[in-house]
C-alpha cells in the first residue's frame, strides 16, 4: 500500500467527495462510496478480517442459518417477513477490538454504530448500526459473519437497502434462497449480477422447507446448473427440519457453509472492487470532461459574440438622420452643383413648383433627438446582443443536467446620452464646417471652369451649343464632387465622429463583457475544476491497471 | 353513458398521440382492451401472484379436482393462462380473450353448471427469471374483470409485487388478497398461532395499504389451499411441527378454524357469479378506473400543463409587448410613420393631384396649364429615371436609430426564441421567419401612411364648387375668350358708327392685329386664372401636409406593435390552444368517471 493510494481513496470515500459528487449529480451513488471504503480497508489494514454474509429474500432463512452456525439463537427468528432489521454480526471474541477499533477509524462500516447487547434474547438488529454478537468458536476467527435484512421486500427498500449498501464489504456472499423464489428475478437477476460487480465470492444455499421429500437427481442438477450460470462457486440443497422455533439446519448443509466459510479470501474481491472503482471513477472523470466541454464551448461562443454582436455596425452614419446625411453632402455625388440648386429649388419652392430645397437642419434641436437616438440605439443593441447570450446559455448542452431554469442577469449600463450627444454633435458641426469649405472649394472649381466656357459660348456660337458647356461643367462638378467625397471620409472631423462611435460601442461592449463574467460565475457548477483534488482522486483511479 | 366509456380508451389513445406529437416525446404505450369487457355478460377472475405461491392449487382446490396441473417442482411452473369455466360460457370466453397476440391459453369446461357466468384463469406468475411470463400476465390483466392476488407469508411486501399490482389498472374494489400457505406459518410459530394469525394479517394490510391505499379487510383471505379440511390441516400442522412445543391444541384448532372459514368466504366469493347489475356497475367501476388511470399516466408522462405553463408564461402579453417596444419603440413606430409621409414628394405629387383635379372644372383652362403640366411630368419622370436623383426610400426610412429593419427584427425573434427556449427544448415550435416578418412589417407600414395619407387628402379632392361657383367656372373662360378678341372691338365700334357703317366697321373691329391682340389679352387673363387656381391648389396641399404633420402618431404604433405580437406568437398560442384543449380533455376523463362502486 502506498501513501498516494490511500491519501485517494479517502478523499473518494470520504463525507466530503461523497457530498460534492452528489451535488454535482454524477451518477454516484451510496453503494461507490461504500466500495471505496471498503477498498481503503483492505489497503489500509493488513489485519483486516474477511467478511461473510448471508442475504436473501424475505423469510428465506438466513438468520437461521446464521444461528445454526453459531449453535444458538443469536438472530431473531420469525415466520413473518422482514424481521431482521439491521446487519447483525458474529465476531470471536478475541477479534472484537480489532474490528470495533476498525469501525471507530472509520475504515470498517463508516457511519454505522457499534452496538454490543448485554441480553442474552435474540437480537433484530436495527437500522444504522452494527449488532455484535462475539463468540468463542476458533473456527471462525478473523472471519466476521453478517446476518443481513431482506433485499426483496418494500420495507427493506424504504429502510434504506441495507443489503445492497453493504455488499462491496463482503468477501463470502452465501444467496439464501427459499423454495418459493428458487427462480425468482429480483434474487437471480438484481442481487447476483451487483454482487458479481464486487467480486465476491458466491454460494447459493436452495432451501427447502416445505416438502420432505428429498429432490431427485436430476432436479438437484437442474438447480446446481442454475447457480452455476449466475457465477455461484458452490451450491447445496439443504432440508430444514420442520418444527417450531429455532432448529439447526442438517450437519450436510452445515459443513458445506464451514468450507464455504473457511476457504474465504479477499483475493478476488479485492481486483473486482479496483476495477469497479476504476470504471465508476472512469465514467465520472469522462462526465467531468464532456461538462467541461461544454462548458468552455459555451463560454467561446459567448466571448466570440460578444466582439460580434456590437461591431456588426458599420462604424459610420448609423447615428445620422437621412436629412443630417444629405445635408452634409453624403446623400448625393452632385455636390459643387448642389448649393446652386439648392438655391434655385428654394426659391421656386416657394411658389409651390417641383423640386422643394432639403430641409435646414436644426442641429440645436437636434441634440435632444440625437441624445434620445442614442438611448434607444443603447437599449435595442443591448437587449439584442442579452438576448443572444441567453439564448445561447439555454441552448447549451451544459445546462441539461440542470431541471430549473437558468437565468443571466443584465443590466443596462448607465450612458449620460446628453453628453455623448453632444460630443457626437461637436463632430459633426466641425465635420459640416469641413463639408461646406470643401464643398465651396468644389463650386469654386467648378465655375471657374464653367463659367468661361459658358461665356466663350455665349459670345463665339450665340448660344446655340450651350448644352456643351453645361455638359462640362456638369462632369467638372461630377467628379470634384466625388474627390470631396472621398476627402471628406479622411477628414479629421470624420476620424474623430468614428473615434467617438467606436468608444461609444465599446462602452456598451465592456459592460456586456463586464455583466457575462459575474453571470458566468453565477452559472450552476456541473463540472469539477481540473485541479480539484477530488477530481485527481478519480482521475488517479480512472487509470486501469493500477495497483 | 356506455358509449361514452367505449369511446374513452381510443380518445385517450388520441389524445397521447396529440400530446406526443406536440411534445415531441415518445409515444406512452397505453393498455388496451378494458372496454371489451362490457360486451359480454361474464366475470372473469385472475389469479395472479409470484412464482411458487400456489395459484394452481388455489383453483384445484376450488374446483374439488385436479383441473389445472400444479407442474413439477423445479422449473418453470405453469407457462400459459388456464382457464376454469363452465362449457356452456366457451364461446363468451374464447371472444374476451380473441386477438391477444401469442398468448396460448388452456380451457377446462369442467366447472359444475352453478359456476355459469363466471370464469377463473390461473395465469403464469410475474416474479421469475422467465420473463415471458410477466408479459403474458400484463398482456392478459386488462381482460380480465377481478383480480385475486395470491401470496404466501414469505412473499407479503414484496416490492416487486407491490409495483406489479400498480400496474394493473382496475377499480380497488375488484381486487382480493389471499395470503397462501398459512399453515406453514402455524407450523413455524413458537407463539399463540391466533396473534401470529393477527400479525400476518396486519402484513397482508401493510401490502394492501401500499398497493393501493386502500383498507379491505372483507376483500383479504388467508387461507391454506392445500387443506380443504379443518383436521387434515391440523393433523398435517401437528405432524410438521413434532408437537415439541405445540401450542394448546383450542388457539391452534381456533387458528384452523379461522383458515378454513376464510377459505370458505373465498370459495363464495369466487365460485358465486354477481348478478348483471353487479357485474356491470363493476366492470363500469374498471372502466372508469383503468380511464382515469390512463388520463393520469398521460399526465405524468407528458406533463401537458407544466409546458402549457412555461408557454403561457413564454408567450405572456406584457412581456411580449415589452419585447416588441425594446426594439420597435413608440417613438420609431410614430416617427417611421411620419417621415414616410412627410417626403417632398408628397408635395408634388398631391399639388399635381389638386390640380388635375381643379382644373378639370373649368372648360379652357386645361388647354391652357397643359405645358406646365406637361413639364411637370416631365420633371416627375426625370426624377424617377435618374436614380442619382432618386432618394433611396425603403434602404434607409426603416433605419432611424442606425439599426436596420432586419436587425430590429432578428433582436425581436432572437427576444422571443430565447423566451421559448426552455420550453422549446421538448416542444417543436416553429416561429415566424425574419424575413416573412419584416416585409409584413414593411406592408403595414406602408399600408398605415397610405391610409393617413389618404385620409388627409380626401376631403380636398372631394371638394366640388357650388351652383354658382359652377356657372361662374363655365361661363367665365369662354366670356373671357370671347370678350377681348370679338366683343370688346365690336362694342367699342358701336358708339362710333351707325348701323349702315356696321358691316364695315364690323370687318374693321374683327381685323387681324385687333382680335390677335385681344387673343393674347385673354390668354393672359386665362393664365392669370390658371395661377390662381395653382395657388389656391399650393395653399390646399400645405394645409394638408400641415395637417398630416399634425396627426398625432399615437395609434400608429398600437396596431403596429399589435401586429407584430400577433405575428410572432401566432404559431406559440395555436400550440399553446391545442395544448390546453388536451388538458381539458385529460380533466375531463379524470373528473367525469364517477367513483368506484363497491361489490
Amino acid at each position: 500500500m502506498s501513501h498516494s493510494d490511500d491519501q485517494h481513496l479517502s478523499r473518494l470515500a470520504g463525507e466530503a467527495g461523497l457530498h460534492t459528487l452528489r451535488r454535482m449529480r454524477f451518477d454516484w451513488d451510496s453503494i461507490d462510496s461504500a466500495s471505496c471504503a471498503a477498498m481503503r480497508l483492505k489497503r489500509s489494514s493488513q489485519a483486516a478480517p474477511d467478511m461473510v454474509a448471508f442475504l436473501g429474500g424475505a423469510s428465506s432463512g438466513k438468520s437461521t442459518l446464521f444461528n445454526s452456525l453459531l449453535g444458538r439463537e443469536v438472530s431473531c427468528i420469525s415466520a413473518h417477513a422482514h424481521e431482521t432489521l439491521g446487519p447483525v454480526i458474529a465476531v470471536h471474541e478475541q477479534d472484537a477490538a480489532g474490528v470495533e477499533q476498525l469501525l471507530l477509524e472509520g475504515l470498517f462500516l463508516p457511519g454505522y454504530e457499534w452496538v454490543e447487547t448485554k441480553s442474552a434474547g435474540p437480537m433484530k438488529g436495527e437500522v444504522g448500526s452494527v449488532h455484535v454478537f462475539k463468540h468463542t468458536l476458533d473456527a471462525f476467527r478473523g472471519r466476521v459473519i453478517f446476518d443481513m435484512p431482506d433485499f426483496t421486500s418494500k420495507l427493506s427498500a424504504d429502510e434504506g437497502a441495507v443489503s445492497c449498501n453493504l455488499l462491496p464489504w463482503f468477501d463470502t456472499v452465501i444467496v439464501v434462497v427459499d423454495e418459493e423464489r428458487w427462480f425468482d428475478a429480483a434474487v437471480f437477476e438484481t442481487m447476483a449480477q451487483d454482487a458479481r460487480r464486487f467480486g465476491p465470492q458466491l454460494h447459493i444455499v436452495f432451501n427447502r422447507t416445505e416438502n420432505a421429500e428429498p429432490l431427485t437427481a436430476p432436479q438437484q442438477d437442474r438447480l446446481i446448473a442454475h447457480a452455476a450460470t449466475v457465477g455461484a462457486g458452490g451450491s447445496c440443497v439443504s432440508s430444514f427440519a420442520s418444527g417450531c422455533g429455532y432448529r439447526p439446519v442438517d450437519t450436510q448443509t452445515c459443513g458445506q457453509l464451514h468450507r464455504w466459510i473457511s476457504s474465504a479470501s479477499a483475493q478476488g474481491r479485492n481486483v473486482a472492487l479496483i476495477k469497479h472503482i476504476h470504471s465508476r471513477c472512469a465514467r465520472v472523470v469522462a462526465e467531468n470532461v464532456s461538462r467541461k466541454d461544454d462548458f468552455d464551448r459555451l463560454c467561446r461562443d459567448v466571448e466570440g459574440h460578444l466582439g460580434k454582436m456590437v461591431d456588426d455596425t458599420s462604424l459610420s452614419l448609423d447615428l445620422l438622420t437621412d436629412n443630417e446625411r444629405s445635408y452634409l453632402g453624403l446623400g448625393h455625388q452632385l455636390l459643387p452643383l448642389y448649393g446652386v440648386l439648392r438655391g434655385i429649388g428654394r426659391r421656386v419652392s416657394r411658389f409651390g413648383l417641383g423640386l422643394p430645397a432639403a430641409k435646414n437642419v436644426d442641429f440645436e434641436k437636434r441634440t435632444d433627438d440625437l441624445a434620445e437616438v442614442l438611448r434607444q440605439n443603447l437599449k435595442a443593441r443591448f437587449r439584442h446582443a442579452t438576448d443572444r447570450i441567453d439564448e445561447l446559455v439555454s441552448e447549451s448542452p451544459y445546462l441539461d443536467a440542470t431541471p430549473d431554469t437558468v437565468r443571466c442577469n443584465w443590466l443596462l449600463p448607465q450612458v449620460d446620452a446628453e453628453e455623448w450627444a453632444l460630443r457626437i454633435r461637436g463632430h459633426i458641426d466641425a465635420w459640416k464646417k469641413e463639408t461646406s469649405r470643401q464643398a465651396r472649394t468644389g463650386d469654386m472649381a467648378a465655375m471657374s471652369i464653367g463659367l468661361p466656357l459658358l461665356l466663350a459660348d455665349i459670345l463665339f456660337l450665340g448660344g446655340a451649343g450651350i448644352t456643351v458647356p453645361t455638359a462640362v461643367v456638369w462632369l467638372a462638378g461630377f467628379f470634384g464632387g466625388k474627390g470631396v467625397s472621398r476627402l471628406l471620409q479622411r477628414s479629421p472631423a470624420f476620424n474623430d465622429y468614428q473615434a467617438t462611435v467606436r468608444s461609444y460601442q465599446a462602452l456598451i461592449r465592456e459592460s456586456l463583457i463586464d455583466q457575462w463574467q459575474s453571470n458566468r460565475e453565477r452559472l450552476p457548477k456541473l463540472h469539477l475544476k481540473m485541479n480539484d483534488p477530488l477530481l485527481e482522486s478519480l482521475m488517479y483511479w480512472s487509470v486501469p491497471g493500477r495497483k | 353513458m356506455r358509449d361514452e366509456r367505449n369511446n374513452a380508451e381510443s380518445r385517450l389513445q388520441i389524445v397521447s398521440e396529440n400530446l406526443a406529437e406536440i411534445t415531441g416525446q415518445e409515444p406512452l404505450e397505453l393498455a388496451e382492451g378494458g372496454s371489451r369487457s362490457l360486451q359480454d355478460r361474464l366475470w372473469v377472475w385472475g389469479i395472479v401472484g409470484g412464482k411458487n405461491v400456489g395459484k394452481s392449487t388455489l383453483i384445484n382446490a376450488l374446483a374439488g379436482s385436479d383441473v389445472v396441473d400444479r407442474g413439477e417442482d423445479v422449473g418453470e411452473g405453469t407457462t400459459q393462462p388456464e382457464v376454469y369455466l363452465a362449457s356452456e360460457d366457451f364461446q363468451s370466453v374464447r371472444n374476451r380473450f380473441a386477438e391477444l397476440p401469442s398468448v396460448p391459453i388452456g380451457y377446462h369446461e369442467d366447472a359444475p353448471a352453478s359456476m355459469r357466468g363466471l370464469a377463473l384463469v390461473d395465469l403464469p406468475d410475474f416474479d421469475s427469471l422467465f420473463t415471458d411470463h410477466v408479459e403474458t400476465v400484463r398482456a392478459i390483466a386488462s381482460r380480465l374483470d377481478g383480480i385475486i392476488w395470491v401470496t404466501t407469508p414469505k412473499k407479503v411486501g414484496d416490492l416487486r409485487a407491490i409495483n406489479e399490482v400498480r400496474r394493473v389498472l382496475k377499480a380497488r374494489t375488484n381486487f382480493a388478497y389471499v395470503v397462501n400457505k398459512m399453515d406453514w406459518l402455524l407450523a413455524q410459530t413458537s407463539q399463540d398461532p391466533v396473534v401470529e394469525l393477527r400479525r400476518a394479517a396486519d402484513a397482508l394490510q401493510t401490502q394492501i395499504t401500499e398497493c393501493d391505499g386502500s383498507h379491505a379487510a372483507d376483500r383479504s383471505f388467508m387461507i391454506a389451499a392445500r387443506y380443504p379440511s379443518a383436521d387434515t390441516m391440523a393433523g398435517a400442522i401437528r405432524e410438521s411441527r413434532k408437537e415439541s412445543t405445540a401450542a394448546p391444541d383450542g388457539t391452534m384448532k381456533a387458528a384452523v378454524d379461522q383458515l378454513i372459514r376464510d377459505f370458505g368466504r373465498l370459495r363464495q366469493t369466487l365460485t358465486t357469479a354477481p348478478t348483471a347489475e353487479v357485474a356491470e356497475t363493476n366492470k363500469l367501476a374498471n372502466l372508469d378506473f383503468q380511464v382515469r388511470a390512463q388520463a393520469e399516466q398521460i399526465r405524468g408522462h407528458y406533463h401537458p400543463e407544466i409546458l402549457a405553463e412555461k408557454l403561457q408564461r413564454a408567450t405572456d402579453e406584457d412581456a411580449v409587448y415589452e419585447l416588441i417596444r425594446q426594439h420597435f419603440s413608440q417613438d420609431y413606430c410614430a416617427r417611421l410613420v411620419e417621415n414616410l409621409n412627410s417626403g417632398r414628394e408628397l408635395f408634388a405629387e398631391w399639388s399635381s393631384q389638386l390640380f388635375r383635379q381643379r382644373i378639370a372644372h373649368w372648360p379652357l383652362l386645361g388647354w391652357i396649364a397643359w405645358p406646365v403640366m406637361a413639364a411637370g411630368g416631365a420633371i416627375a419622370g426625370l426624377r424617377t429615371a435618374l436614380p442619382s436623383l432618386q432618394r433611396d426610400r425603403c434602404g434607409d426610412l426603416f433605419r432611424l436609430d442606425g439599426i436596420d429593419l432586419a436587425q430590429r427584427v432578428d433582436g425581436l425573434l432572437v427576444g422571443f426564441r430565447a423566451r421559448l427556449a426552455r420550453v422549446r427544448r421538448h416542444m417543436n415550435i416553429e416561429i415566424t421567419e425574419a424575413a416573412d416578418l419584416e416585409n409584413r412589417f414593411r406592408r403595414d407600414v406602408m399600408v398605415l401612411a397610405d391610409r393617413q395619407r389618404s385620409a388627409v387628402i380626401a376631403p380636398y379632392l372631394s371638394k366640388k364648387p357650388g351652383i354658382v361657383g359652377r356657372a361662374l367656372r363655365g361661363i367665365l373662360p369662354l366670356a373671357v375668350l370671347l370678350w377681348f378678341p370679338l366683343v370688346q372691338p365690336v362694342l367699342a365700334m358701336v358708339g362710333e358708327l351707325s348701323l349702315t357703317e356696321a358691316a364695315g366697321g364690323l370687318i374693321h373691329a374683327l381685323s387681324g392685329s385687333n382680335v390677335l391682340s385681344g387673343l393674347a389679352v385673354s390668354l393672359l387673363i386665362l393664365s392669370g386664372l390658371v395661377a390662381g387656381v395653382y395657388s389656391r391648389v399650393v395653399r390646399d396641399t400645405a394645409a394638408a401636409l400641415e395637417t398630416l404633420q399634425s396627426i398625432a402618431a399615437e395609434g400608429v404604433s398600437e396596431s403596429l406593435q399589435e401586429t407584430l405580437a400577433g405575428t410572432v406568437t401566432a404559431s406559440a398560442r395555436r400550440l399553446l390552444a391545442r395544448l390546453e384543449d388536451l388538458c381539458q380533455e385529460l380533466k375531463h376523463f379524470e373528473r367525469s368517471s364517477p367513483d368506484a362502486h363497491a361489490p
